[in-house]
């Protein structure tokens, strides 16, 4: 069945950076809403393009239009030179295992973003990924756009054509595999509200914290599904909107890359829907991802351990309460509890 | 362009005779002091920015938008587009002089980047196909054009900076033409702003042709009887022909065989083919000469060996005029000294040779170090902030030269 526009919260919070082109008119409403806005890339050897990202969005948007206040690299154990360049261009860097110590570290995404929380002070906190090869402004005040123009907004979306090399030559579209092939099928059958987000899975999205602090973060891959489902039945889908950032060209990661990344995904996925009580799980869940080589007329099974933990919502976390407070006000659709 | 009307150097016309050669001095001695860390972040950002626009939009016109756009949002009233897509910025002096300095900028791609030229950024430089040779440039442009708006820069000259689109298929550099044609009467002189080559004083001339050779012979099998020469075997001799010729005895003209093609492969006779032939000169008349007696040789040979022969001048950039140029080198001269930048000699740029075609003096100004070769183009980050320096000294500087056509509008 085809979703009626008019019935879908989603597709009429869909818009494309353009709308939010005007930088002085969102640094007069954030002025007049009294936000501050943090801006964090999540990073694990990103030397190659973590320099010019920073220096393009703190050149354009925290000195020459004052939209941004913060930008922090939160970083997993880089062993290149991701640290060193991130602070020569002028981001604060924190090293993940360092925020928080009591409650231990995992390396992965989600564990970047979820202590992000503790260490960054914007009441809206975008989070970028680091590896865009075409990075502009436009990332980063097309996600904080919505939320500065729509108080019912609480989390935004990025999405975009994504080119892929193929044969060494880059494509102008042919990206976002794992989308296309797992998560829109799933999220058809269990949540087609969801289904109209363009990009559930992009990497670059924006929330304002008193809607962060209350979700659990899964570590690794899962974190992004993890987030729209929870948001999806605590606030309900009116809080989400997206924006068109037209292209975002990446490196592209093998299949059997994509392969582990859809084992972490769909461990999130299911126990979501366990824990939801939308789905029983009879069995318990494997923790390794299983792949084949084949070498030498030979093959070979590979064993991966997928990082599957969970963080608990910011808002339990006591230091975090002392710091920030126990706030609970945030933009409130229609949960589906 | 339409004509803007400059009530501001009007207004206050005696503020110059008032203040004199001291102001100047003072300026020159602030500048030489100003911080200007934070300006060289932006023109980073906004070289990276230009360079990764997709190309080729129509007379670059994204990249344009872009330029256009940011001037705007600078504050910056006096912006005007013209049918050749140029973009420009006036500042007008405080006076009643109706001549302009010119600085400007190319902004464009050398090839097809549908999806951008990606730069990458490292530690030490930026590398990207298009920084060094055009986006650099442009972005330090652009980033002039902010700090004198925000700091209210002005001369005792009307200052007009100029984007131009250009890309390597415009070998005439058609937009600036254009330009100069329209105001070049008004240009009392002019700044050629790009990447790399800070430091470089460019005051050997060196003009140049660029010709395409098409040779045509009937098409034959390959076994047909006959000895007649090939569209190859007719190239081959021209490239002979010319190569062999002593132009002067001071060797200051070549002629350089810059590509040759011809036939399409093993088993068949080679019925068409094409040579580009580059000449270079340093003096005007023997550029003329060569590029004569190379294409009256070429028409001779097509005759003996009963060849179609179409030679097409692609571009002609003259040798400049080092002369003229005098006043304006001598301030980028005095600016290295003072920056303690030991100075290069180079070639007149093809952009100033253009400008003294119409009477103008001009010089470039790299604005860092780097590269620009077929294979890796990059700036280096750490000269950025002296070569910005470097352009705001000459800049004033060159607000006191004149030409001999300010005599006559005047």
């Amino acid at each position: 069945m085809t979703p009626d526009r008019s019935e879908s919260a989603i597709l009429d919070q869909t818009y494309h950076f353009g709308d939010f082109a005007d930088r002085r008119k969102l640094i007069d409403l954030k002025k007049k809403k009294k936000l501050s806005i943090s801006l964090a890339f999540p990073t694990l050897n990103e030397e190659a393009t973590i320099a010019k990202e920073i220096l393009v969005l703190k050149t354009e948007l925290m000195e020459r239009f004052p939209l941004v206040d913060e930008i922090a690299v939160i970083d997993s154990g880089s062993t290149d030179r991701t640290q060193e360049i991130a602070m020569q261009f002028g981001a604060k860097v924190f090293s993940s295992a360092d925020i928080l110590r009591r409650y231990g570290t995992f390396r992965g995404k989600g564990e970047n973003l979820w202590k992000s929380l503790y260490v960054l002070k914007g009441d809206i906190i975008v989070w970028i990924d680091a590896d865009i090869a075409n990075i502009s402004p436009r990332f980063l005040y097309g996600l904080v756009g919505p939320l500065l123009m729509h108080d019912n907004v609480g989390y935004v979306k990025a999405f975009y054509e994504r080119p892929i090399r193929l044969q060494g030559e880059l494509q102008p579209s042919g990206g976002g595999r794992v989308t296309e092939i797992l998560i829109r099928p799933l999220f058809s059958l269990f949540y087609p509200e969801l289904a109209l987000l363009i990009q559930p899975l992009s990497g670059e999205y924006a929330g304002r914290r008193t809607v962060l602090e209350q979700l659990p973060f899964s570590v690794g891959y899962g974190v992004e599904v993890g987030h729209l489902i929870d948001i999806y039945h605590m606030f309900g889908p009116e809080i989400l909107a997206q924006v068109d950032m037209e292209m975002r060209i990446h490196r592209n990661q093998t299949i059997e890359a994509l392969s582990r990344m859809g084992f972490g995904i769909l461990t999130t996925f299911l126990n979501r829907l366990a824990k939801y009580k939308e789905a029983d799980i009879v069995e318990e869940l494997g923790a390794e991802h299983i792949a084949l080589t084949y070498a030498k007329a030979e093959h070979d099974v590979v064993r991966t351990p997928i990082q599957t933990q969970e963080r608990p919502p910011m808002q339990t976390i006591a230091e975090y309460v002392e710091r920030f407070g126990a706030r609970t006000k945030a933009p409130a659709g229609e949960a589906k509890r | 362009m339409k004509r803007v009307s400059l009530l501001m150097r009007r207004i206050a016309g005696f503020t110059r005779a008032v203040l004199g050669g001291g102001r100047a001095r003072r300026r020159l001695k602030e500048l030489r002091r100003v911080d200007l860390s934070q300006y060289v972040n932006r023109i980073i950002s906004d070289a990276v920015l230009l360079n990764e626009i997709p190309s080729p939009t129509e007379a670059e016109s994204r990249r344009m938008d872009f330029i256009a756009t940011r001037l705007r949002d600078f504050g910056i009233s006096n912006v005007v587009t013209d049918e050749a897509g140029n973009v420009a910025a006036l500042f007008p002096a405080f006076g009643t002089r109706p001549d302009f300095l010119l600085v400007f900028a190319e902004v464009g791609d050398a090839d097809y980047s549908p999806l951008g030229n990606s730069v990458h950024l490292a530690k030490e430089r930026a590398a990207g196909h298009g920084l060094a040779e055009r986006s650099a440039g442009a972005a330090a442009l652009l980033v002039f054009a902010e700090y004198a708006q925000a700091t209210g820069f002005y001369l005792d000259k009307n200052l007009l900076l100029l984007f131009t689109p250009s890309s390597s298929v415009d070998e005439n550099s058609a937009a600036l033409r254009s330009f100069l044609s329209e105001w070049g009467a008004q240009v009392s002189g002019g700044l050629f702003i790009r990447g790399s080559g800070l430091g470089t004083v460019e005051t050997r001339q060196v003009g140049t042709y660029w010709l395409s050779i098409d040779v045509r012979k009937p098409e034959r099998e390959l076994l047909a009887a006959g000895d007649a020469a090939s569209a190859a075997t007719i190239l081959g001799s021209i490239a002979f022909q010319i190569g062999a010729i002593t132009w002067d005895p001071g060797k200051s003209t070549i002629v350089s065989i810059a590509r040759m093609q011809a036939g399409i492969g093993y088993g068949h006779w080679p019925s068409e083919g094409t040579m580009d032939v580059e000449i270079l000169s340093e003096q005007e008349a023997l550029l003329e000469t060569a590029k004569n007696t190379v294409t009256a040789t070429i028409q001779k040979i097509a005759t003996i060996d009963e060849a179609e022969v179409e030679v097409t001048v692609r571009a002609h950039h003259s040798v400049g005029d080092s002369q003229r140029n005098a006043p304006i080198t001598a301030a980028v001269q005095e600016t290295l000294t003072q920056l303690r930048i030991k100075p290069e000699t180079g070639v007149i740029a093809e952009k100033i040779a253009m400008l003294n075609e119409f009477g103008i003096p001009g010089a470039a100004l790299g604005i860092t170090s780097g590269k620009v070769a077929f294979d890796e183009e990059y700036i280096d980050l750490l000269p950025l902030e002296t070569g910005f320096r470097q352009l705001l000294l000459v800049v004033e500087r060159c607000a006191g030269v004149s030409n001999s056509k300010e005599v006559e509008l005047q």
